[in-house]
């Protein structure tokens, strides 16, 4: 057969091609989700539910909770309901409407619960994927914002705030910064990281200072050589090993944390106002464990559960009567500016491509 | 028996003009030993391959033993055809034993031994080669001539009723490959199987056949007793081939019987007429080196003048090409201590008994003066 | 000479020989073989180029046929930038390491390099570092100011090394992959008939010049095919580029891919687009260097015996020898230690004397105190496992239907085996996901461990293929003709002959695509579900959470479960060893 090969490589992409054609029945075959949002489902109390929820046994969640959080915050729901098992599946923010959305095309309805950051699971929510479900316990957002009509779970709010390496900036001879402005200045360029991905800080921006000072600071930070990084978390962890010293867009319950794990080594600074996200917690379209999906975003969002947050995770949590760690969020000091809670997925998509292209991630 | 008839044999990509195997008719007779002869490529593997159920045949029929393996309608695969092969390479397989190697026909297949009666079967298999002693050998860690032999007893062990040999001596230098050869004639003769022998090598199939089969662009040229074909080649392939080396043309001038006066460029000849000649008749005629009587002084006025283009010592022979009227004849003296050198004039003879006439081919006809036949005494 | 006879008439076999041929055994193992092969490579392909072509892939809203996600993606503004670097990227990455790998091979196979034993070790050991360990692991090691390295170098005052740059990627990217180049290598030269370089040794030519002229000549073929494995590989693999790439404003495909990933609707036109490029440079690549190499299959397992020629390197052996061990020490004991170092920290910190105070073993203790990771660790070692062990088979069988077997199509089935190769990991998972959710399937697969092994299965063909191919191909047919004409069956030939005959390049197809299906993490992110996750998306997971100590500590766990893997397969295949000679 010498002498074939390139007629072999065709060949092969020919077949594949009658293969294509093949997929492709089924590709518009498979059943697109959306339509009319099913009616809100009615609120019933933690007696009512328990049994049935009990009866279903299981629930699976869909969380962006940090791997080593869910586990625990698992330990804390089975000790008020040990008969539910919680399969959790921990996704990250980008990866969790996608997974949803696929899984519902092909007719799969796994999915009970899902907790994630506003704009990913609006995205749900816009796209049919959800149920609307208000838990009995849940209070109004603050700040004039609103979730979707019908949709009321929030498990925890995220603040951005600037961590640094104390001895680091010492080394460099930089003073600690203040202000997202101060790393404009050129003495801070290419020495701090910043998330281009970071879009609920963008938007949180945007609702504090209107649309265009936004994108100027952006720009601004991006004409100042930022390391990308898009982890909160890994840039963090990076501050923290010395370099790069500053990190732009770090998550204040998780400064917070680190410092306390390591105190010499990373140490943040809140602005005000503070931008802040939402957390929304809501219950998946067919969820096939409906009684224990409402049981569990229940308890979430309750005094008890929110606590377990707190004290589990040191996420923030809007209630009143829980105990939320000082450093990362006290209102009175640093106040809080929203981003949107309801967000369209072309302004989502609109603010993520400014936002890359400001800081040159594109 | 074996019985071949119409066998075709065509590899993907070649043209049908360009059969592997293109036609074959043969019979081979229970307990002989054929011998399939040619040059590479000329279709005498791929008979033995398909007799072996290695190739499936496009067209024709192989029996064995009166009982179709492929035909119409039926084949039989490899493992299901009462054979036994050696082949070129031996192919001993390099991760078993010698002993192993032997035992494996009788534990595989539908009638498998039992393991210790199989063991007793190859070892005694293994010392019908003179190899019982090795039996517990790696099987790479062999000479040549001894992974010959585990070969041979390998191909044997089963008592197949056909013994198929796949030129089995050509990995072999020269002392051994004599003795091997012996030695497969003996076993063949001894167990009376029949054998199917494919070889290149002239010398190979006149020594051990009962049948040599000449083969030439996948179709036979023709068959026959070694000594026939040696002696009386019947077609100029088989006559080159043989290693008949020089070539006259000439023209037949009387007629008589089964004798024939032949006039060539370098003189005139009396040999044994054939077929298909009358006076007048253009003819080819082959004569071996070692035909001629050389002498360096005329005997007879009809020997043929020539003189000594170059000699080459041989041990036992002397080889001179002798250039005479216009051409030049390769001549082998045996029994001759000093040798002739260049230049030197010698008078030819051929040995009129040994001189191989055929009708001319036709195809290249030789343009040589033709003298007048010295007649003059 | 009867060369003027009339052609025979073309027969035509009849119909029921055909039909019992087909209904053999063999023919049903093959035929078998081959649809499972050709499937499992049509889903991820097909689902790319489908999406390539569909407005809005798996996404909301109306979704058509269109070209226009070619047309965005093309004349998108950086397009051009985003195509140079990935070449410049891949085409060093590939001179690097194939020049490393085949270096190192003729040191092992062809020279009298001392301590051989250590050596074919050193060379194979980087293959279990997970590359997302191995480049964070380059990462700290290189970081700019920090770094140790860089501190090495600052303080003998050289100029830093900057990790976060195309040098740094294609540092870090070649020292993940030579180990491949170099298993590619001996392949090449340990099959390579020494009586060549022989012969040009003796017709007067210094050793120099035939190293050049007929050594690396022979194996050109090889290093082209390396090259060209290299080259696809690093285009599309994840971790280098967005870890070091993307920090500092390098982009190549993948990091390009997963950003329109990230994009809502996550945007799969465009990541197909980008898989569809590779696939078709992937190809091209394959037709031009099989032009350039035109090669002749040769056999060399003949039962006679075959020793490669070893050249004596003189004074030379040493320096050799000093090459292996810094080869070693840089890309298995440098970011080893760098993983021991932090995974013992409680959080991370450079290397001093002062951090030495806060070693401890808390991490490991963390690891088996959480039953999620040891969920996963039984997933990985079953969904590895199983994968190595199917890809060996199918491949096998594969291999020996394209190269030993005249059955028609087979060249197709050999194209079709090499496609995933040029899948991005990507594109693979969120092609076998969809498949397995939209396809109207009696089986349920989604959410359990069987789609992953599928995942591991289509990826790990093609390096089946490359362990198998020649394997096979070195088998004389008349040991298997042998075999059958002394009545085995097509079966037992197989399991009796091949098989033993085989084991080495078995064994070591069954551990490579183990370890390549141990690492996956591209594809499994998009597979796992609930209870199947496996270790390399939990070290993604932890890695993305900054939980770098933890990472650490799995990884330093990781390697070391996969140096067992290793030493019992090579503990099986010396065994096989010493049963050959």
């Amino acid at each position: 057969m010498r002498g074939h090969r390139p007629r072999r490589i065709l060949g092969t992409v020919t077949a594949i091609t009658a293969g294509t054609l093949l997929l492709a029945a089924c590709g518009t075959s498979a059943a697109a989700p959306g339509g009319a949002a099913p009616a809100a489902a009615k609120a019933q109390s933690e007696a009512q539910l328990k049994a049935p929820a009990e009866k279903e046994g299981q629930v699976n969640w869909y969380t962006t909770f940090a791997s080593d959080d869910v586990s625990d915050m698992v330990k804390a729901f089975n000790k008020v309901y040990p008969k539910i098992k919680i399969n959790a599946l921990r996704l990250s923010a980008d990866q969790l409407p996608t997974r949803i959305i696929t899984e519902q095309r092909g007719g799969e309805f796994n999915a009970d619960v899902v907790s994630g950051d506003s704009p990913q699971v609006d995205e749900l929510i816009n796209a049919g994927a959800m149920q609307p479900y208000c838990p009995p316990d849940e209070q109004p957002l603050p700040g004039g914002q609103t979730l979707p009509k019908g949709y009321c779970g929030n498990v925890y709010v995220v603040t951005t705030t600037i961590a640094y390496n104390p001895a680091a900036l010492r080394r460099l001879g930089l003073p600690a910064p203040r202000t997202f402005q101060d790393l404009t200045d050129p003495k801070w360029r290419g020495q701090f990281s910043i998330d281009p991905g970071a879009v609920n800080f963008y938007d949180a921006l945007i609702a504090q200072e209107g649309h265009d000072k936004a994108l100027a600071l952006i720009k601004a930070l991006g004409a100042n050589q930022p390391k990308l990084v898009s982890s909160h978390t890994l840039a963090l962890t990076q501050v923290e090993a010395g370099e790069p010293a500053v990190t732009a867009t770090a998550y204040g319950y998780k400064s917070a944390s680190e410092k306390r794990k390591n105190p010499t080594a990373l140490e943040f600074v809140n602005t005000s106002p503070l931008p802040t996200s939402f957390t929304p917690i809501d219950i998946v379209k067919n969820a096939p464990h409906m009684a224990a999906a409402e049981l569990f975003t229940d308890w979430m969002v309750s005094q008890p559960g929110q606590q377990a947050v707190i004290d589990t995770t040191n996420h923030t949590s809007l209630r009143t009567d829980v105990h939320n760690d000082p450093t990362v969020w006290n209102p009175s000091v640093w106040k809080p500016a929203y981003g949107a809670a309801n967000i369209s997925s072309a302004q989502y998509n609109q603010y993520a491509t400014e936002m890359k292209q400001a800081l040159g991630a594109d | 028996m074996i019985k071949l008839t119409g066998l075709v044999k065509r590899y993907p990509g070649r043209t049908v003009a360009n059969n592997a195997v293109d036609g074959i008719d043969l019979e081979v007779a229970e307990g002989e030993l054929v011998t399939l002869l040619g040059p590479s490529g000329c279709g005498k593997t791929s008979t033995l391959r398909l007799i072996a159920g290695l190739e499936r045949p496009n067209s024709g029929e192989i029996s064995i033993n009166g009982e179709v393996v492929a035909g119409p309608g039926c084949f039989l695969g490899a493992h299901r055809r009462p054979i036994g092969i050696v082949f070129q390479s031996y192919a001993i397989w390099p991760h078993m034993t010698v002993l192993e190697n032997v035992m494996f026909p009788l534990r595989v297949g539908r009638h498998r031994g039992r393991k210790a009666e199989s063991r007793t079967r190859a070892l005694a298999a293994l010392d019908g080669v003179g190899l019982a002693d090795l039996a517990d050998r790696p099987a790479p860690a062999l000479s040549g001539g001894q992974q010959q032999r585990v070969a041979l007893a390998r191909a044997l062990v089963r008592e197949p009723t056909v013994l198929l040999l796949d030129e089995p001596l050509s990995n072999l230098d020269a002392g051994l490959r004599d003795r091997m050869r012996d030695e497969i004639r003996a076993v063949q003769q001894r167990l009376g199987i029949t054998t199917v022998f494919v070889t290149h090598d002239q010398d190979e199939a006149l020594a051990v056949s009962d049948l040599v089969v000449v083969m030439n662009g996948g179709r036979i040229v023709e068959q026959g007793l070694p000594q026939e074909i040696y002696t009386w080649p019947r077609s100029e392939f088989t006559a080159r081939f043989l290693g008949v080396s020089n070539t006259m043309t000439g023209t037949v001038t009387a007629l008589d019987g089964a004798v024939a006066d032949i006039a060539v460029a370098s003189g005139t000849l009396r040999c044994r007429a054939c077929e298909g000649i009358e006076p007048g008749s253009r003819v080819s005629l082959f004569l071996r080196p070692e035909s001629f009587r050389l002498s360096r002084r005329q005997h007879d006025e009809n020997d043929w003048a020539g003189t000594i283009a170059f000699s080459i010592y041989q041990g036992d022979c002397w080889d001179y090409h002798v250039t005479l009227a216009g051409e030049t004849v390769k001549v082998r003296v045996y029994r001759e201590k000093v040798g002739l050198a260049h230049g030197d004039t010698v008078y030819l003879r051929p040995d009129e008994d040994a001189v191989i006439v055929m009708p001319e081919s036709g195809r290249a006809p030789v343009v040589t003066a033709l003298r007048e036949p010295r007649t003059s005494r | 000479m009867a060369t003027l006879t009339a052609v025979p008439p073309e027969t035509h076999e009849p119909a029921v020989p055909h039909r019992r041929r087909f209904f053999e055994p063999r023919y049903l193992i093959l035929f078998g073989a081959a649809v499972v092969v050709a499937y499992l490579a049509l889903v991820p392909v097909g689902t790319m180029l489908i999406a390539s072509l569909r407005s809005t892939f798996l996404g909301i809203g109306p979704d058509t046929w269109t070209f226009g996600n070619y047309v965005r993606t093309f004349t998108a503004s950086g397009f051009g930038a985003l195509v140079a670097n990935s070449f410049g990227y891949a085409a060093a990455t590939a001179l690097v390491s194939v020049v490393l790998g085949f270096g190192l091979a003729w040191l092992v196979t062809r020279t009298n390099t001392p301590a051989k034993g250590f050596a074919r070790i050193a060379a194979l050991v980087p293959l279990i570092i997970p590359g997302i360990l191995n480049t964070v692991a380059w990462a700290l090691l290189f970081s700019p100011q920090t770094g140790p390295l860089n501190q090495v170098l600052r303080a003998v005052h050289l100029p830093i090394f900057d990790i976060y740059s195309l040098r740094g990627m294609i540092f870090v990217q070649s020292t993940h992959v030579t180990p491949i180049a170099y298993l590619m290598g001996v392949a090449a030269f340990t099959s390579m008939d020494s009586s060549l370089e022989e012969a040009a040794l003796s017709s007067g030519a210094r050793p120099v010049r035939v190293f050049r002229g007929i050594t690396l000549r022979l194996v050109r073929p090889a290093i082209l095919a390396a090259a060209l494995l290299m080259f696809i590989q690093t285009i599309s693999t994840f971790e280098v580029p967005q870890l070091l790439g993307v920090p500092n404003h390098t982009f190549v495909f993948v990091s390009r891919m997963y950003d329109a990933l990230q994009s809502f609707p996550a945007d799969y036109g465009t990541v197909a687009v980008i898989g569809v490029f590779v696939l078709v440079i992937a190809a091209v690549g394959l037709i031009v260097s099989q032009r350039m190499t035109k090669r002749s299959p040769t056999q060399t397992v003949t039962g006679k015996g075959f020793r490669p020629k070893v050249t004596d390197l003189g004074r030379w052996r040493w320096p050799a020898f000093a090459v292996f061990v810094v080869f070693f020490l840089v890309t298995v004991v440098l970011p080893l230690a760098m993983l021991l170092w932090s995974s013992l920290l409680p959080t991370y910190r450079p290397p001093s004397l002062a951090a030495l105070r806060s070693l401890s073993l808390r991490n490991y203790l963390t690891l088996f105190d959480t039953p999620s990771l040891l969920d996963s660790l039984r997933n990985s070692a079953i969904t590895a496992l199983s994968a190595g062990l199917i890809v060996t088979v199918l491949t096998a069988v594969v291999a020996y239907l394209t190269i030993k077997t005249r059955i028609r199509g087979r060249w197709l089935l050999d194209g079709l085996a090499t496609v995933p190769i040029a899948v991005p990991s990507i594109v693979m998972g969120v092609g076998v996901l969809y498949w397995y959710l939209a396809a109207p399937l009696p089986l349920h697969l989604y959410g359990t461990l069987a789609i992953l092994i599928v995942a591991f299965v289509t990826i790990g063909l093609p390096y089946g293929m490359r362990y198998l191919g020649p394997g096979i191909s070195q088998i004389n047919d008349e040991l298997e003709e042998a075999a059958s004409a002394s009545g085995a069956g097509w079966a037992q030939t197989f399991r009796r002959i091949y098989v033993p005959l085989l084991m080495p390049s078995l064994l070591a197809a069954f551990l490579y695509t183990t370890i390549v299906a141990f690492r996956e993490i591209s594809a499994a992110i998009f597979l796992y579900s609930q209870n199947t996750e496996v270790m390399a998306v939990k070290v993604y997971d932890l890695w993305s959470n900054g939980d770098y100590s933890t990472v650490a500590a799995l990884g330093v766990v990781m390697v070391l479960l996969l140096t067992a893997v290793v030493g019992v397969v090579r503990l099986i295949s010396r065994r096989f060893a010493l049963e050959h000679t």
